[in-house]
């Protein structure tokens, strides 16, 4: 640069403000930020109901789930592993919460067994896949289907009604201030695990057995307590996640979370965790489950039928995911 | 001896070939005679392999001609060196495991029933006839021919192999190395089917670092010195001796920088460490500040030594002393409590995070010393990363550089680094200057000398005998799972550490 003194400044400023750009585009999960961002700023000229207080309390409420076990997911496929559980352990953890409350366990007590459970399935899944070294898309498809088979021979399909107790309608409806308890929850969970993903040795540990676990063995760490841990952790985000919805619908149905494991596998992708592994966006996460939120939301208050918006999410999905692919090949000097 | 009268099959004459500039091959002539298994020798780099290469199709030469038959090999097409009759069969086998012993013996070639198209029905039963003939008849071997590959020992595969080529009508044969992981009955096994195979007419050349091998098998040896042909004699009127002696010839001197230190208390003592079939009954004692090689050919057991001192492929049976208590190396956690690290020779399999930086892969043992008062400390990690970077002198943009990006010699001291602050006292290294260039090897050697001096011990194993004889204090030499001599480095020579690794007639030295 060494014209610049004959350049007009303008057109100095324009090169670097482009490279500043791109370096902002190129951080991790800058791409699904950005797209949820536009996203809300074409749903606000597109209805005046979107940018309303109450609309924007529903669409986080609603992302609650989902961003929750994301941040589970987030670990396990940063790890290079994979949970396609967590519906499931959402479903059978609200269920055995609603059937101890039903049957007169304390409210409290069952709540903390029931996140017990989770944990102790998601370790389950851990063992399968450590002890047993089944490849951990079996073990937890085996395990999928497994739990949303006892579900159906407990409840007969029946779902457990009349979960009306204002300690327990509290977790899933509940607000403190001016914020809803279930989003108070979301803010706690991430906080906490991103604390443990970016700043403690256990989550360096994680993404290092993703990125080249032969490698971390010989670095002296092991395999066998970080991935039980890590599917540990993720039963019990799920179990988080089946408690709040139980109280919320006040109800223990036998299909809740049925075909949540996609949505919560593609929040994570969209948010930027690679998908073999090694690197992972905790923020994109939630980022990712609320823009799919957004999108139903905003196709909702468009009046689009609900059949479509499956194909603008799936299409989404494909559409996100190749272009933060491509991103990452040019930056890798299309190595 | 064979009967069959000679005629040359193969006739390569003034070969030559570079790679970048550097010469690799100069002038080479090579014939081959029907009915003639020729030994191919040389000391890694001397040019075998892309001489072969050249033979069957991979390269081109830059100059001379190849003739099969009296018919012109031109430009490098592996489809017409094959067609021509030369079949190679490497190392890395190319069966697919997956397949059957007949499927693989017809890969490519399958027959049909009725016209040959992609989609016609296959005909079974006649591949599965002409295969056995092929393995039972013309080779002697009793192979299930409708076996699965993968189920099958590595010599039967090699055999397979061979079959396949024989059933292609090979008329010269490559064997790259292929006794490298048989025992010794499927060594002779192996070589009755070469035997054979001559009888009837084929020319073999056979490449092996085992001298021995090579006497017993071949009629004549050729032995290639930095690129040209040294030797090209009988094998009757060669002894080991002049074998190794050709292969090495005029040393030219590396200078190593290598220290003499004063050499303390044993660190690390093992006596009678025995991994069956691997290697057995190694004894030695490491002392503080001393350099420990290991040398052998592939397949010696000096690979799988280092492994079980790292605790990742434990030793079955033996004794292990570490600073005059007795330890076990169960595991590699328990190793490197012990200060046992161990870095591996393949630094992109087992040894980086690629997608990380210098700082992640420079601390990843070491976490807990960048601990601050809420968990990992951005700023310890960086002056502790920071620190490394000037004392291993890591030529690096910064600690945010991603690892992958960095040469070879620059990820192999993030690993060192990444040992000594994970406190390594004996390190154990595997091929550490592999894939690394020359000026890099240099700071490799400098640094191994530097940590000897500041009192750590390192056990290095090495395919480069010449980086052992250079940098180590005291020698071991592996042959066929077993230590053949404990010299110290002061007191021997290339040749005769080559000769033990080599070939039995080394072992009255």
């Amino acid at each position: 640069m060494t014209s610049t003194p004959t350049v007009p400044s303008g057109r100095v400023i324009a090169p670097r403000a482009m490279a500043g750009l791109r370096r902002v585009v190129g951080l991790p999960g800058a791409g699904v930020t950005i797209a949820f961002l536009v996203l809300c700023v074409a749903l606000a000229f597109a209805s005046d109901y979107f940018l309303t207080v109450g609309n924007l309390t529903v669409v986080l409420r609603q992302s609650v789930w989902v961003a929750i076990m994301g941040i589970g997911m987030t670990f396990v496929i940063g790890m290079g592993e994979i949970d396609l559980s967590v519906g499931a352990i959402l479903g059978i953890s609200g269920l055995a919460a609603a059937i101890w409350i039903q049957s007169g366990v304390n409210i409290y007590l069952a709540v903390v067994a029931a996140l017990l459970l989770g944990a102790v399935i998601g370790a389950c899944n851990g063992l399968l896949v450590t002890i047993l070294h089944l490849p951990s898309f079996v073990a937890t498809l085996g395990a999928m289907s497994v739990l949303r088979g006892i579900i159906m021979v407990i409840t007969g399909g029946v779902p457990v009604y009349g979960l009306r107790y204002p300690e327990f309608q509290f977790i899933g409806q509940g607000f403190i201030g001016p914020f809803p308890f279930p989003v108070v929850i979301l803010a706690a969970v991430f906080a906490e695990f991103a604390y443990v993903l970016y700043r403690t040795p256990f989550g360096r540990h994680v993404l290092s057995i993703g990125s080249n676990a032969h490698a971390a063995r010989l670095a002296g760490i092991s395999l066998t307590a970080v991935r039980v841990t890590v599917f540990m952790i993720s039963g019990l985000l799920c179990a988080i996640a089946g408690v709040i919805l139980a109280s919320r619908s006040e109800a223990a149905t036998a299909d809740a979370g049925q075909g949540m494991e996609l949505d919560v596998i593609a929040a994570t992708i969209i948010g930027g965790t690679v998908m073999t592994g090694g690197k992972a966006v905790l923020y994109g996460t939630v980022v990712g489950a609320m823009l799919m939120t957004t999108i139903r939301n905003g196709l909702n208050l468009l009046g689009v039928s609900p059949l479509w918006q499956q194909v603008v999410i799936g299409a989404f999905i494909i559409i996100s995911v190749a272009g933060s692919m491509l991103a990452s090949r040019r930056a890798d000097g299309d190595a | 001896m064979p009967s069959t009268p000679s005629m040359p099959v193969v006739e390569m004459t003034g070969i030559g070939k570079s790679f970048g500039g550097v010469p690799v091959l100069r002038n080479v002539d090579l014939r081959l005679d029907s009915g003639t298994v020729v030994g191919l020798l040389g000391a890694n780099g001397a040019g075998k392999s892309t001489l072969i290469k050249i033979l069957s199709g991979v390269y081109s030469a830059d100059s001379g001609t190849v003739s099969v038959d009296g018919q012109h090999l031109g430009s490098a097409s592996v489809t017409e060196a094959q067609r021509l009759g030369i079949r190679t069969v490497h190392q890395e086998l190319s069966l697919v495991p997956s397949l059957r012993v007949y499927e693989n013996v017809y890969l490519h070639a399958e027959l049909t029933k009725g016209r040959r198209t992609p989609f016609a029905p296959l005909d079974r039963e006649t591949m599965i006839r002409e295969s056995r003939h092929v393995l039972r008849d013309v080779l002697g071997i009793e192979v299930d021919v409708r076996a699965t590959v993968e189920d099958l020992p590595i010599a039967t595969r090699q055999l397979v192999e061979i079959a396949r080529a024989v059933h292609e009508r090979a008329k010269v044969l490559v064997l790259d190395e292929p006794t490298t992981s048989l025992e010794a009955r499927e060594k002779a096994q192996l070589f009755q089917v070469v035997r054979d195979l001559r009888n009837q007419g084929v020319a073999v050349i056979f490449i092996s670092h085992h001298l021995d091998e090579v006497t017993d098998l071949c009629d004549r040896t050729i032995v290639l010195r930095d690129g040209a042909v040294v030797v090209d004699a009988p094998t009757a009127e060669l002894s080991a001796r002049d074998m190794v002696t050709a292969m090495t010839g005029r040393l030219v001197d590396h200078q190593y920088p290598k220290k003499q230190v004063e050499l303390g208390e044993p660190v690390l003592a093992v006596a009678g460490l025995t991994r069956e079939p691997v290697y057995r009954d190694v004894s030695f004692v490491l002392r503080r500040g001393e350099i420990l090689g290991v040398v052998g050919l592939a397949g010696s057991g000096k690979t799988e030594l280092i492994r079980g001192l790292a605790g990742s492929h434990p030793a079955a049976s033996g004794s292990v002393t570490r600073n005059g208590s007795a330890v076990r190396l169960g595991s590699i956690r328990q190793a490197r409590r012990l200060g046992l690290i161990y870095l591996p020779s393949d630094r992109k399999v087992a040894g980086i995070f690629p997608e990380h930086s210098v700082a992640w892969n420079t601390t990843i043992s070491a976490l807990q010393r960048i601990m601050g008062r809420f968990g990992l400390s951005p700023t310890r990690e960086l002056s502790t990363v920071n620190a490394a970077i000037d004392e291993y002198g890591m030529k690096v943009s910064g600690p945010d550089q991603v690892i992958s990006r960095l040469s070879g010699g620059n990820q192999q001291k993030v690993m060192l680094a990444r040992s000594l602050l994970g406190n390594a006292d004996v390190l154990l290294l595997e091929d550490p200057t592999r894939g690394i260039d020359v000026a890099a090897k240099n700071d490799v050697y400098e640094l191994i000398t530097s940590l000897v001096e500041a009192g750590k011990s390192v056990v290095l194993v090495s395919s480069e005998e010449t980086e052992v004889l250079g940098m180590c204090d005291q020698i071991l030499v592996m042959r066929e799972g077993r230590v053949r001599a404990n010299l110290a480095a002061s007191d021997t020579s290339l040749p005769q550490i080559r000769l033990i690794a080599m070939s039995s007639e080394g072992d009255d030295e």
